[in-house]
């Protein structure tokens, strides 16, 4: 079995591994492919955080100058 | 000590019955967790809000406890969400959705996420699984999140998307609905809905290929806490969103002002008033209001200190019920949509874990009112049948006899052949005297409807 091919098979048998051994008390199935999703989307949902704060600074400071034109 | 037939899956724990109340074992297993539910504040932080139900430590004679055993709040009467209506599952999601926001604060987070661990107590949803909090794991993904998805946000979106009647489908679906079952069932303006798009058809197309394929990752998933909370205001935003507008129901503008064809205004004043008579005859303290239509009789009833389980097959006037009984904050009142014709069965592992509503505390009294002509012409089933029915669920029963020549009656007859010759007054007296006195009876005013007041024999 050349060494590309052992790699593989490490990465097939840990991954499994490392998701389960952790979550002995956490018992449902999360489901392979759901873990696996929620990785590949945590840049557009960090980015959305990014831009969250952006917009929530932004109405805050059109607010603040609301406050301040109103007295 | 009696474990709870549906409490066998967590480890960290499980429900019991002991001299007639519910308890929660926690197991060695689960000690650090319980630890810094407590100790962190997260438990204090959660009951404060009226998010988590609130329990105290016991030690209980003859029971074994392993860790420690708790004794929760109790909850007066079960439901499962296939027996919500849309708002009330919108409620109760969003409420997962805060507390696992508000657990990761304290360092934990919400290890599942079915619709199981929400109760409805006081009119309001609560989380009801104190061992649902483990110690949150630094830059793993949500293991929940699977669950959240089937259990909420699918029946919510076809629900709103395909027709209220899927939401059924979480009882067929034990485990929430499967995403790529949705996908089948959602039209295609639905993948247009940014948040559906990612959380619900992404989401199954994913999970597809990664149960078919093992190759395709190789290094172990990484998922910072800020892209989790954000997910958790991804979801939490979408279903805010979400709006369910029915179809003008038949039955939601039953009883509305103006639009009533089948009372005056001063035979329902009467039909009230009886009511409430009869409600007090009974020294009624926990009452079904069978075909509850939007809980016009139900609140009644709460109002005079009763608790309510108010039933009805139309989502849309139990949603209108729910959303009234919020605006009101009444507490006495749990609308669901039974179809009293085919009522929640008992399902689940041995057909043992979730109870059919039959099995659920049953009332002392029951309210039958423009109910029997639905039961006996609509769905052809004898008096005797129906009496049966309502002996068995309750000693006292208010019920309203419908005549033939009723205009609702004529409306179910209409394009019927009439084989009902022996649907008339003396019939049912006859019939519902085998197993119930009749201990009062009166005409509605400017009304050929009848209430009676019964008492099982």
């Amino acid at each position: 079995m050349n060494t590309k091919r052992k790699l593989e098979l490490l990465t097939y048998i840990s991954i499994p591994l490392i998701l389960f051994s952790e979550q002995a008390y956490a018992y449902i199935d999360p489901g392979v492919g759901s873990y696996i999703f929620q990785a590949m989307i945590a840049g557009v949902l960090s980015s959305l955080f990014f831009f969250r704060n952006i917009k929530d600074s932004t109405v805050n400071f059109f607010k603040k100058i609301k406050k301040i034109k109103k007295a | 000590m009696d474990r709870v037939p549906s409490s066998f899956r967590d480890p960290s724990g499980f429900i019991f019955m002991h001299n007639s109340k519910i308890y929660r074992q926690i197991n060695h297993s689960y000690k650090n967790n319980y630890e810094q539910l407590m100790e962190s504040g997260l438990y204090e932080k959660l009951v404060s809000i009226g998010a988590l139900i609130p329990h105290k430590e016991v030690s209980l004679s003859g029971c074994e406890s392993n860790y420690k055993i708790i004794e929760p709040q109790q909850i007066p009467f079960i439901s499962y969400s296939y027996e919500w209506c849309f708002e009330q599952l919108k409620d109760a999601a969003l409420l997962v959705l805060q507390i696992q926001k508000i657990a990761l604060d304290f360092d934990m987070s919400l290890k599942d996420a079915s619709s199981f661990n929400v109760q409805f107590l006081k009119g309001k949803p609560i989380f009801i699984d104190s061992l649902s909090f483990e110690k949150y794991k630094a830059e793993k993904p949500w293991i929940a999140y699977k669950q959240f998805c089937e259990f909420f946000l699918a029946p919510l979106v076809l629900i709103t998307h395909t027709d209220y009647r899927s939401e059924k489908l979480l009882q067929t679906n034990i485990n929430g609905i499967p995403l790529d079952l949705a996908v089948k069932l959602l039209p295609l303006n639905a993948r247009f809905n940014p948040y559906i798009f990612l959380h619900i058809f992404l989401h199954a197309k994913k999970q597809s290929e990664y149960s078919n394929n093992h190759s395709n990752f190789k290094k172990e998933p990484h998922f910072s806490k800020r892209a989790l909370i954000e997910l958790i205001n991804n979801l939490k935003d979408c279903i805010k969103d979400l709006q369910w507008h029915p179809k003008n129901s038949v039955w939601e503008n039953y009883y509305n002002d103006g639009d009533c064809e089948s009372y005056e205004s001063s035979s329902l004043e009467n039909k009230k008033e009886l009511v409430s008579k009869y409600l007090t005859e009974t020294k009624a303290e926990f009452l079904w209001d069978l075909g509850a239509n939007t809980g016009l009789f139900s609140k009644i009833a709460a109002k005079k200190g009763i608790s309510v389980i108010s039933m009805d097959y139309d989502a849309a006037a139990i949603e209108k019920s729910y959303k009234e009984i919020k605006d009101c904050n009444e507490g006495n009142i749990l609308p669901l949509v039974i179809d009293l014709i085919n009522p929640s069965p008992s399902i689940g592992w041995k057909n043992n874990e979730r109870d059919s509503i039959f099995n659920r505390k049953h009332p002392d009294t029951v309210l039958a009112l423009a109910l029997i002509h639905h039961l006996a012409i609509g769905n052809n089933l004898p008096f005797s049948e129906i009496a049966s029915f309502f002996s068995e669920t309750s000693n006292n029963l208010i019920i309203e006899f419908v005549p033939k020549d009723d205009k609702q009656v004529q409306l179910i007859l209409r394009g019927r052949e009439d084989i009902f010759e022996w649907y008339n007054k003396d019939n049912f007296e006859k019939e519902f005297s085998k197993l119930f006195s009749i201990k009062e009876k009166e005409t509605i005013s400017d009304s050929k409807r009848i209430i009676y007041l019964m008492e099982k024999k």
